[in-house]
């Protein structure tokens, strides 16, 4: 297990949301897609964060303090917005495709073409 | 133990992947939600294995507790489970889909691959400087205002650059650096749950 790896996988995850956002029809199944690539920014974010060096911790002496250490961890950080905003996003994109549910009796994407010019 | 952990990876990311190709194959809308919820736990244990376990254990109170039901629950309202979940009627899109997956995954593994990362386990050298991030350390006095020193501790317990305990350094983070960030997310979040009963509630009957 190390940086290489853990990138691999995290491509590899957003390669299958992207696949499935391009080709799915139903909008809910598009919104799960779109989660899939978020799950996948978060492993790359986080797997950095375990495994690179922060550049105040290179060289020998260093100062050690905790502001230098903390910056180890703003992948995490990252990670952790990255999850409260998915949250929102999928909050607000199943409310709307269940009002256009109701309006429209479908989830079908490829049929929602009002705006086609 | 290197190698238990190795295993513990490869059977986690083979799990999150299978389970999203699941996600994005399978034919009843309902069965890919719970391949959804299966992946999002094992992207968790792979955040664990990262020594993220605040992440790790946010990940399956949001993704797998919350985001999964509220999904469901979707499914179950637009009773659209008839339809299954069909791949669009234009091939050209199918195909393209496929190519441009393939791609990202060749170009996204060759950078990963061909980049000389920097490796903490094996890079780190100051021995102050893995005794912070193992939590073997102490504070060193310092005149009021200077920043707070680190100082190595304990030789017997300290590993190779993992954090012994993240959730309190991550909320020290959130409420000083990233205090402004936390609040916009707050407010984010309040304006998703408006903005969602606004869109679904019935509206009163003219």
């Amino acid at each position: 297990m190390n940086l290489e790896n853990v990138l691999l996988v995290s491509a590899i995850l957003f390669a299958i949301g992207l696949y499935g956002a391009l080709t799915r029809r139903n909008a809910i199944v598009l919104l799960m897609s779109i989660e899939l690539m978020f799950n996948a920014v978060n492993i790359a974010a986080v797997g950095f964060s375990r495994y690179t060096v922060p550049a105040a911790l290179t060289g020998s002496p260093v100062e050690v303090t905790a502001d230098t250490v903390q910056t180890a961890l703003s992948g995490h950080v990252f990670a952790l917005f990255i999850i409260a905003a998915a949250a929102a996003e999928v909050a607000l994109g199943l409310a709307l495709v269940i009002a256009i549910y109701r309006q429209r009796e479908t989830a079908d994407v490829s049929e929602l073409d009002t705006m086609r010019g | 133990m290197d190698g238990t952990i190795d295993v513990v990876f490869w059977i986690m990311s083979a799990a999150a992947i299978i389970g999203a190709l699941l996600v994005v194959t399978v034919k009843d809308v309902f069965r890919a939600a719970l391949a959804l919820a299966g992946s999002f736990l094992a992207v968790a244990g792979i955040f664990f294995l990262l020594q993220a376990e605040f992440v790790a254990v946010a990940q399956i109170l949001v993704y797998v507790g919350a985001i999964s039901i509220v999904v469901a629950f979707a499914i179950l309202l637009t009773r659209d489970m008839g339809q299954g979940n069909p791949t669009q009627g234009n091939r050209v899109l199918v195909i393209g889909g496929g190519i441009v997956a393939a791609l990202f995954v060749v170009v996204a593994g060759f950078v990963a691959y061909d980049t000389t990362w920097s490796d903490r386990d094996s890079s780190l050298t100051d021995v102050d400087a893995i005794a912070a991030l193992t939590g073997q350390y102490e504070e060193v006095e310092q005149p009021v205002g200077d920043p707070k020193l680190i100082a190595f501790t304990d030789a017997d317990k300290a590993k190779d650059g993992v954090f012994a305990d993240t959730t309190g350094w991550l909320g020290e983070l959130l409420i000083r650096d990233y205090v402004l960030a936390l609040q916009a997310m707050g407010v984010l979040l309040l304006a998703a749950i408006i903005g969602s009963i606004a869109l679904v509630r019935e509206q009163a009957s003219e």
